[in-house]
């Protein structure tokens, strides 16, 4: 009888066993860390935004660890670097598909963001943006997502300083490796400002000064990277054009880098930004980065703080696999950032508020905030 | 004999199975702790290793830097297009030099793009030596020329500042020369953790970050920093740091410890297996040991056995340990002393039997004897009460006789069946049709046989004789046993009852002056028995004795 009952409670024994087996198994399976992808330039001419986007973002993700990750599943922050080569950002993102994110942060300039799109949406694997301002980026239902705002904005604040002034004549220097953010600032401008050149360059010293000053442009409108910018500005003044200078969103996102680079030449350059990088809501933040890296935040470095923001929101949500994290961040509307609350239209593009800088006594200083 | 042997089974198998565990657990700690201590050697020997590299790393930097100073401070006399060449020449490493006016302006430049006239004021290798009015070592920034990770070395000169621009290439280069494993890396960092040098110059070209904490910072960036355990670019290294001296940037020396976990993963494995094997050898042969123990053990029971069982005749055994030898011969020569001894006991026996079946026939045909003689006696014997009293003592040696005869011829020569015996002699002295019998068997030694058979042939020859009917007489005999023999408290029960007149009124037995009757008590005391005596349709008697 003893027998009999034992051969009855056996299959009971072995399904409890599978599901135990089961059970274990998915608890398993649920505490492998969630992958996520970091693609950028951190050598090169972009390496400005890509290191500093970088360093930003580890932060971020080692603090959420040391917080204890997301539901017990630690994190894990994979990058590649693409050199400043766009040709390089598809084969970086499939690096990092392979891996099994569930997203990317990046890519940080527009062009690079352009080169990757349709490899994202072909891959539907979510591109989160911190500073790929271009004007094409928007609009679209795909799957790339922008934390921070259209240049069409700064575009838009510079005409109409421009017209304020009195400035009707307007001189843009591009860099052409970034072509897609440079036409956001032409396309917007030549419907407002009479552009009477628009001088693109591959290396600085492709740059003819003496063209530039024979324009005689009323505001002469730089688009390039930091380093660039402050070393055009530079040539300038020792070729003795003392337009006023306005300078691209790019050209500020690591301003000691532009001080250090421009010197006195960008006295009085004026510029619009998506945030101020002193301000108060941003000491926690700048505070744990200079200790890390022993500088604080530049905007670069704020700008994709305000991805991962967003990221964490989305995976907090449920977005753990490639699927679920495009249909959790389509819903997103608004979020919070390292300092401004964020918005978000239906097609996944940023609207934040707008200030006014312009560059004095080799400082940045803070003028207000466009209408 | 089974349930002694499962004991001694279970006791093998917990001292096996003690063995077995202690073993084991003992094995784990010795090769967890072998493992341990070798782990803990290896490490501050990679320790110190890598202590010792990252000294002579950041030695050597502070060196290297110290030499390109000096060679800035050599500008600083002559600062001019020719000395700049020279200069650059001399320093390859130097990928651009400036001389720069106390405006800022730079005055002089020579190697990547021509900064000449730019105002350079805010820059770090600027401002650095004009506030600290030394030599100043940049922080890691990204290079104007090349877009490439660059580091200044400025010095305060009196026109201004002279800095060269340092080509960090030459810096991983020399890390790359150093005497490293491939696995093994080196580094340096600047101030704020970025690294300006590395065995994998890619590293450098991605401006990576150390991206410690401050506290790890400030620990490790002391001359008695100790080597620290920990993760390091993807992997779990031994890492050593030491300040390069006169600057800001930490020299760095990590050495994998997955090799030396390896190793003692290997050891421990090795360990293990080799103690594993021990303890199997050592158990095997335990094991085998005990088999043969307990089959020798089992050969000396069944050995012991056989003896009890009276079969002497012991197949040769040769025991497989040489210490059971003697006890295996003394086995053999024992079982020949009992089967000897058995022997000569058992002739004696039969001897001493046959002696005593010769006795019981000598005393029962001597009884005959005086049986035939007392009948020839009384045949001459004219008074017929001596004539009773003759036939009544033949009748008593008669009575005797039986016993032995039926002892004779019964190959018992100590016990009787007292009811076949009560049976022979109540038919020598009864006609069978006057006779009832009830019986059970009792078997009675001789010495208390006789005495009761001389009981029953009295009082049956008292039934008889005083019955009055003569031999018409009815004698019911009983013979029973009462009580619990199993407990030892059994009495036997004889009944001897006639159906003549019974005894006379008022007599007293045990006044009587009847030589039968004083027999019969006499008897009944001999068997420390009692009797009873009833006078109910004739004489009942009820004799009890013990057993």
């Amino acid at each position: 009888m003893d027998s009999l009952k034992s051969q009855k409670n056996l299959p009971l024994f072995a399904i409890a066993l599978i599901m135990a087996a089961f059970a274990m198994g998915t608890a398993c399976v649920s505490r492998q860390p969630i992958v996520l992808g970091l693609a950028g330039s951190f050598s090169g001419r972009d390496s400005a935004l890509g290191i500093s986007g970088r360093n930003a973002a580890e932060l971020f993700v080692r603090q959420l660890n040391q917080a204890g990750g997301l539901g017990h599943r630690m994190v894990v922050l994979q990058t590649r670097d693409f050199a400043s080569d766009e040709s390089k950002t598809v084969g970086a993102d499939r690096e990092l598909l392979d891996l099994g994110a569930v997203a990317i942060v990046g890519h940080f300039t527009s062009a690079s963001a352009v080169a990757a799109l349709d490899f994202a949406n072909r891959e539907r694997i979510v591109l989160v943006c911190p500073t790929a301002s271009a004007a094409s980026l928007g609009g679209k239902r795909d799957f790339l997502f922008r934390t921070i705002m259209s240049s069409v904005g700064d575009a838009i604040a510079i005409a109409a300083d421009l017209a304020a002034t009195g400035r009707k004549r307007l001189l843009v220097i591009e860099a052409r490796e970034n072509k897609p953010y440079a036409e956001t600032y032409t396309q917007s401008l030549a419907k407002s400002v009479q552009l009477v050149d628009d001088i693109g360059f591959d290396a600085l010293a492709d740059i003819d000064y003496g063209r530039i000053a024979r324009a005689r442009a009323d505001a002469i409108l730089i688009i390039a990277n930091p380093i660039d910018t402050g070393s055009i500005a530079q040539e300038l003044r020792l070729h003795k054009v003392a337009e006023p200078l306005y300078l691209s969103g790019f050209a500020t996102t690591n301003s000691a880098d532009l001080l250090a680079s421009g010197g006195e030449a960008l006295e009085g350059a004026w510029f619009v930004h998506q945030m101020v990088e002193s301000q108060p809501a941003l000491g926690p933040l700048i505070e744990s980065y200079r200790s890390v890296y022993g500088v604080a935040p530049d905007s670069a470095a704020i700008e994709t703080w305000d991805a991962m923001c967003l990221v964490k929101i989305v995976l907090e949500a449920g977005g753990l696999d490639r699927r679920s994290f495009y249909e959790r961040i389509c819903k997103v509307r608004s979020f919070q950032g390292s300092a401004d609350l964020i918005s978000l239209d239906d097609f996944g593009d940023a609207t934040r508020p707008l200030y006014i800088f312009q560059i004095r006594d080799g400082k940045i200083q803070f003028s207000g905030r466009t209408g | 004999m089974r349930k002694r042997l499962s004991a001694g089974l279970s006791l093998n198998l917990f001292l096996v199975g003690s063995v077995i565990v202690s073993g084991v657990l003992a094995l784990v700690a010795m090769t967890w702790q072998t493992g341990s201590a070798v782990r803990q050697h290896l490490s501050e020997e990679l320790g110190d290793q890598s202590k010792s590299l990252a000294r002579s790393v950041a030695r050597n930097t502070s060196f290297f830097l110290e030499s390109h100073f000096g060679a800035l401070a050599a500008l600083a006399a002559e600062p001019d297009e020719r000395s700049l060449g020279t200069l650059a020449s001399a320093f390859p490493a130097f990928s651009t030099l400036l001389v720069v006016d106390s405006t800022g302006k730079v005055r002089l430049s020579h190697g990547g793009d021509n900064e000449e006239g730019y105002d350079v004021s805010r820059r770090e290798y600027y401002l650095g030596p004009v506030k600290s009015g030394q030599s100043y070592l940049s922080d890691s920034s990204i290079s104007r020329r090349s877009y490439h990770p660059t580091v200044y070395l400025s010095q305060r000169v009196p026109q201004g500042i002279v800095a060269g621009e340092l080509d960090l290439q030459s810096l991983s280069v020399y890390i790359a020369q150093l005497a490293l494993k491939s696995e093994d890396l080196a580094a340096i960092a600047d101030g704020r953790g970025t690294l300006v040098a590395h065995s994998d110059g890619s590293r450098v070209e991605r401006s990576e970050n150390l991206a410690w904490p401050p506290e790890l910072k400030a620990a490790m960036f002391r001359e008695d920093s100790a080597p620290k355990e920990m993760d390091f670019e993807g992997q779990r290294v031994l890492l050593s740091a030491a300040p390069v001296p006169g600057t800001r940037w930490m020299a760095i020396v990590a050495i994998p410890t997955a090799e030396g976990e390896h190793s003692v993963s290997r050891l421990r494995y090795s360990l293990l297996f080799a103690m594993s094997l021990i303890i199997a050898l050592i158990l095997g042969t335990s094991i085998v040991g005990l088999f043969y123990l307990a089959s020798e053990f089992r050969g000396f029971a069944a050995r012991m056995h056989a003896i009890a069982s009276g079969d002497y005749e012991l197949l040769p055994h040769e025991p497989v340990f040489s210490e059971f030898r003697s006890l295996a011969r003394d086995f053999e020569h024992m079982a020949q002393k009992v089967k000897t001894r058995e022997t000569g006991l058992s002739e004696s026996l039969e001897h001493k039997e046959a002696l005593i079946q010769e006795v019981h026939h000598r005393v029962k045909n001597n009884m005959q004897m005086v049986v035939s003689l007392l009948s020839l006696g009384q045949q001459q014997i004219d008074d017929p009460l001596a004539r009773v009293h003759f036939e009544r003592a033949i009748g008593r040696i008669d009575a005797m006789a039986t016993v032995h005869e039926m002892l004779y011829y019964s190959g018992n020569l100590a016990r009787l069946r007292f009811d076949d015996y009560l049976r022979s002699l109540a038919l020598a002295l009864v006609d069978p049709s006057c006779l009832r019998i009830e019986s059970e068997v009792l078997v009675l030694d001789m010495d208390r046989a006789i005495p009761g058979g001389l009981i029953a042939n009295e009082l049956i020859t008292n039934a008889i004789k005083h019955s009055g009917k003569d031999r018409a007489v009815e004698i019911r005999l009983c013979l029973a046993i009462e009580g619990r023999p199993e407990e030892g408290m059994a009495m036997a029960r004889l009944e001897v009852a006639d159906n003549g007149r019974g005894f006379e009124e008022g007599l007293d037995p045990e006044h009587s002056g009847t030589l039968g009757l004083r027999l019969v008590l006499s008897l009944i005391q001999q068997l420390r028995g009692s009797w009873e005596l009833s006078n109910d349709c004739g004489a009942h008697w009820t004799i009890r004795f013990p057993l």
